[in-house]
């Protein structure tokens, strides 16, 4: 399988556009938007660009920059208020006769920027051009989509315009690498996301490789599942990607991530240490790191007593690798360094938390240190993560707890955060109990109202707890020791220490039985949101590769736990998502003012 | 969406009836240039005319229509002339432009427009001018289920139908509803969002939208715009009732926030930036930016510079916890991270008498988490030496005082413990001479004592035996 040829395809379209725009020996200036920066590096790096005529390269900003030459592009995502911005900063420039401006908005230009570039009236001297890449290979197993505001626009403002954009990632990627015969979805945007698959393929009928690698397509909604999400993960890559913050696979060593500072790659490709640690658990990690420093070590010191000629070979062959591994070596330990700075005294005690809230044992001192931990002001992210993570397990908190919480939260942090809360309520994330809810159904006026209240909310949905008990998800219930398994990675709930095995792991296997699956449990439990496709289609034994496709965004814990699941299986498992996401990351995005979608 | 290519636009079946590039029609633009309003006024003078003109001899079936094409042509003193070989279509222009009844029939299937924009083709919205077609436009969108196709039938709906009509629509469609809210949003109409959510029956989520527009403007308005939707807006909707007290505690917060800043500032001595902090609280405030801050900031910012002031100030630490209700626990953590910062004894506002008498720690805080937090922030040995005096099992205490390097405590514990062997052991860690000494001491005496005591009971057995 070459997951290469995704890049290439998404390479060939944006050259592709760049050429339609003007010929390559014209040059253009290009301001590009943050977010986009990594993932077109991906994808093409500089000096394609550079071939492409692309001249200066800005950093997108409140001002316009200045400018060279007279073909301008910009690159921004689909977010209203960056395009706002570009739009009125054009606006603001006026028209001159000479110059082109062209914006490429990633991965697609919605209605709503194409309305507000006509009704300012800048679409005289203004083009505007839709580009999406493929998926990127972030790792061997790992593909994402780089749409980081797709969850926050599909979920929490129920706007599904980005769908498609995933629909069409999935036709492509069929085309590559071939058609998937079997399909399941879990969840309604996934559904979603295969009938528009569905009907892309038949508007376009476009032709399929004869050979298919890929026979399994199971795609599911990130918010089936918000533990794994909330839960601290315990893997080397899900640490680094809490603390410090993954961004298209890479990872700032200096906490800002300041310009300049080191930088780590998070590819078990090109760096074969990160691939020996990436899954483990945090606890084995700096034992390894050790071991391969003492081997290196070892290398060198044998070689040096060698003779010329072997020596000679050495040089040239061998010490090459040992440096860059050393490099990778120290840079691994810098980033355990900056963990354990950064987590000293507070990760035990959150992880003791995390248990008791899976088990729902001791919950008086689970509320008493929240309530401590507001009244200092300690950090808001992880409070909410564990607010959020109590109320689900407890399918919503009762009312008078609910409120003080709620209270509490808002005068330590500002009143601000009312906006945060709700939005982790629509979620169904941070919940009263529902006991009024269903009560006042009736008393609302009229059916279709009813119809709506029904579907906006979950309440039709089974708790959490009980789909965790029917899916054996807790691996606590058995024994209340901690599994003996939890840390040596040979039972998939080791990811977050032993006390929630993630559902993704578990339907993923259960989708897989041979012959058929065995999903009885889950239509029990999520009823209408799960369809499994044609299992009488010859290819539902075979044993193809997989594709796992998240929408709304996947932790590393997940794609780990999945890891282990195919090295147990033998069948190769790859993870495509929507974007990489962390528990960490989500709360700040969450909390954060600016919710643009 | 595609820029709408002239071509295919005006080829596409939507607007067949036109025809503006043909070349038959070349002074067409003094007519077609007029609106439906002119045009219906002209058609009216024609009909007036048609008696009082001189009739053209044409055939009878055909009399009636080039009556008024006739008319037509000498009324606007045009060269224009009647293709015969195409008298349908021209029927159909000429009817159209001189009827004074719109033609409202929609000559688009809403199956193909639909797909048009979920293909990116060119298509046009306009013919749908009914309620009813547009309902279907509506309908066809969401069965599609691409949300942008039906943000472009939301959009054209929002031109096109007034918001009376449109709310009622969306309401009986859910998912149609939730876009036209994201939709609001964006373009920063949140009052109609939030008359919306309340259509729905989702009142809580119609007051998140009106206090969001409160932040719109910037810092200066936050506090009049907050009190305007409190008193106007609030009231239209039920089931608010915690919603709504929250905004007024926030409008409480802000009248008092100002002031205070404002005293602060004109102090003389400006504030030094105090970079102590610890990773279990918050980042503390300073006069620039406390307005805005939460509640417990602006308390931890009193208790640092207003720690006096009489209860009636609106700076008063006691005069904030009583009017927005504070617990205790959320008064002390406050009070006593702010004194430290202020390098004063916090240790008089966590104590408490306890049942005999004796201190203790008031609202149960915990000692290890005062002593970290002391010690991130540099508070003063004199206070970890009390604080550790009040832990109850002499295990913890040493293990505290050990990990906070309180010699004296650490050794007193193994003193009382008669570890001999530990207390060794711990005076050949440390280097504090006067520590060492102590523990040299103590040695010394205790051993005295047990040498002492020793001799004596050895005597007694002596002399026990002695007498039998």
């Amino acid at each position: 399988m070459d997951l290469g040829n995704l890049r290439q395809s998404s390479q060939f379209r944006l050259l592709n556009l760049l050429t339609k725009i003007a010929p390559s020996d014209v040059q253009k200036d290009l301001v590009i938007h943050e977010d986009l920066m990594k993932p077109i590096d991906l994808v093409s790096g500089a000096r394609l660009l550079r071939e492409q005529g692309v001249d200066k390269m800005f950093k997108l900003a409140s001002v316009a920059p200045p400018w060279k030459n007279y073909i301008r592009l910009y690159f921004i995502p689909s977010i209203y208020a960056v395009a706002e911005n570009v739009a009125k900063q054009l606006k603001r420039h006026g028209v001159e006769k000479t110059v082109s401006y062209h914006i490429i908005v990633v991965p697609k230009v919605l209605t709503v920027i194409h309305s507000l570039f006509e009704s300012l009236g800048v679409l005289d001297f203004v083009t505007l051009h839709s580009y999406s890449w493929d998926f990127i290979p972030l790792d061997s197993n790992l593909l994402s989509l780089e749409l980081h505001h797709l969850f926050k626009a599909s979920f929490l403002k129920e706007e599904n315009s980005l769908l498609t954009s995933v629909a069409k990632a999935l036709m492509s990627f069929e085309c590559l690498l071939g058609k998937f015969s079997c399909v399941m979805t879990l969840g309604e945007k996934s559904q979603r996301v295969h009938n528009l698959l569905n009907t892309w393929k038949n508007e376009i009928q476009p032709t399929f490789p004869v050979e298919t690698e890929f026979t399994h397509l199971i795609m599911l909604d990130r918010n089936i599942d918000f533990v794994s999400l909330l839960l601290t993960q315990l893997t080397y890559e899900g640490v680094l990607d809490e603390n410090l913050k993954m961004k298209s696979g890479f990872v700032y060593l200096d906490a800002n991530g300041a310009e300049g500072s080191q930088r780590l790659m998070l590819n078990s490709a090109s760096d074969e240490i990160y691939g020996e640690i990436k899954g483990k658990h945090i606890s084995a990690v700096f034992q390894h790191l050790s071991k391969k420093a003492k081997e290196l070590q070892q290398k060198r010191d044998i070689k040096n007593t060698d003779s010329i000629e072997e020596m000679k070979n050495f040089v040239s062959h061998d010490l090459k690798r040992i440096q860059s591994q050393q490099k990778s070596l120290a840079l691994h330990i810098s980033a355990c360094e900056i963990v354990m700075k950064r987590q000293a005294g507070i990760l035990e005690e959150l992880l003791e938390l995390q248990e008791d809230a899976m088990s729902g044992t001791k919950m008086k001192e689970y509320l008493a240190f929240l309530e401590d931990s507001i009244a200092r002001q300690f950090n808001l992210a992880t409070i909410l993560r564990l607010c959020c993570l109590h109320s689900i397990m407890e399918d919503g908190l009762p009312e008078k707890e609910y409120h003080l919480l709620q209270r509490q939260l808002l005068q330590a942090y500002g009143y601000r955060h009312l906006t945060t809360l709700h939005y982790l309520q629509r979620l169904g994330l941070f919940n009263q109990r529902d006991s009024k809810m269903i009560s006042l159904e009736p008393l609302l006026p009229d059916r279709l109202a009813r119809v709506a209240h029904a579907a906006s909310f979950r309440s039709e949905r089974m708790p959490f707890r009980k789909i965790c008990q029917r899916l054996n998800l807790l691996p606590l219930d058995e024994s209340s020791q901690p599994n003996p398994c939890a840390k040596s990675g040979q039972h998939p709930s080791y990811v977050f220490g032993g006390v929630y095995t993630p559902l993704v792991y578990h339907f993923v296997e259960r989708c897989l039985k041979e012959k058929e699956p065995s999903l009885g449990d889950y239509v029990r439990c999520f009823g209408n949101n799960l369809r499994i496709g044609d299992c009488s289609h010859p290819q539902w034994g075979a044993r193809g590769k997989i594709l796992v496709c998240f929408i709304g965004g996947v932790t590393l814990a997940e794609v780990a736990s999945l890891d282990l699941l195919s090295r147990q299986l033998g069948r190769q498992i790859v993870v495509a998502t929507t974007s990489t996401i962390s528990g960490s990351d989500f709360m700040e995005s969450m909390t954060s003012q600016h919710t643009d979608t | 969406m595609d820029k709408p290519e002239d071509e295919k636009y005006w080829s596409s079946s939507a607007t067949k009836g036109f025809d503006f590039d043909s070349e038959e029609n070349e002074h067409a633009g003094d007519i077609f240039g007029a609106t439906p309003l002119q045009t219906a006024q002209l058609s009216k003078e024609v009909q007036q005319n048609i008696p009082h003109q001189p009739v053209v001899s044409r055939g009878e079936t055909h009399r009636k229509l080039s009556n008024s094409l006739s008319s037509l042509s000498t009324c606007s003193n045009s060269s224009y002339k009647f293709n015969t070989s195409q008298p349908t279509k021209q029927c159909e222009v000429t009817c159209k432009l001189l009827s004074s009844t719109i033609n409202d029939e929609t000559m688009s299937n809403p199956k193909d427009v639909v797909r048009s924009i979920f293909l990116g083709m060119s298509y046009d919205l306009s013919c749908f001018k009914k309620l009813s077609d547009k309902k279907i436009l509506l309908d066809e969108a969401l069965k599609l289920g691409d949300g942008d196709v039906i943000c472009a039938v939301l959009l054209f709906l929002q031109k096109s139908l007034h918001q009376m009509v449109l709310f009622p629509l969306l309401k009986e469609r859910y998912v149609a509803a939730r876009e036209y809210i994201a939709i609001l949003e964006k373009q920063k109409c949140f009052k109609e969002a939030a008359i919306l959510c309340g259509e729905l029956q989702q009142t809580k989520e119609a007051v998140v939208h009106l206090y969001n527009s409160c932040f719109r403007e910037g810092e200066q308005t936050i506090l009049s715009s907050l009190e305007q939707i409190y008193k106007n807006e609030l009231k239209n909707f039920k089931q608010i009732e915690v919603e709504s007290e929250i905004i007024e505690e926030h409008i409480l917060l802000l009248e008092r926030q100002g002031p205070i800043a404002v005293t602060r500032a004109r102090l003389p001595q400006s504030e030094i930036d105090d970079t102590r902090t610890s990773p279990f609280i918050g980042k503390a405030v300073t006069a620039q930016n406390l307005v805005g801050s939460s509640l417990l900031s602006t308390l931890q910012y009193c208790c640092r510079h207003n720690w006096d002031a009489p209860e009636n100030l609106l700076a008063s630490p006691i005069g904030l916890k009583k009017t927005f209700k504070l617990t205790e626990r959320q008064f002390l953590w406050n009070a006593f991270i702010g004194r430290i910062l202020m390098n004063q004894d916090p240790l008089p506002i966590l104590l408490v008498k306890g049942m005999f008498g004796a201190p203790k720690i008031s609202a149960s805080l915990s000692i290890p988490r005062i002593l970290e937090i002391a010690s991130n922030l540099n508070g003063k040995p004199n206070l970890f030496d009390q604080l550790l005096l009040l832990v109850e099992k002499s295990e913890k205490r040493y293990q505290l005082a050990k990990k906070y390097q309180r010699h004296r405590i650490v050794i007193d514990v193994l003193i009382s413990n008669k570890d001999r062997i530990s207390l060794l052991q711990y005076r050949d860690s440390i280097d504090d001479q006067s520590e060492i000494d102590y523990i040299n001491n103590t040695l010394r005496v205790s051993l005295n004592g047990y040498e002492g005591a020793q001799n004596q009971q050895q005597r007694q057995q002596q002399a026990g035996l002695l007498s039998s």
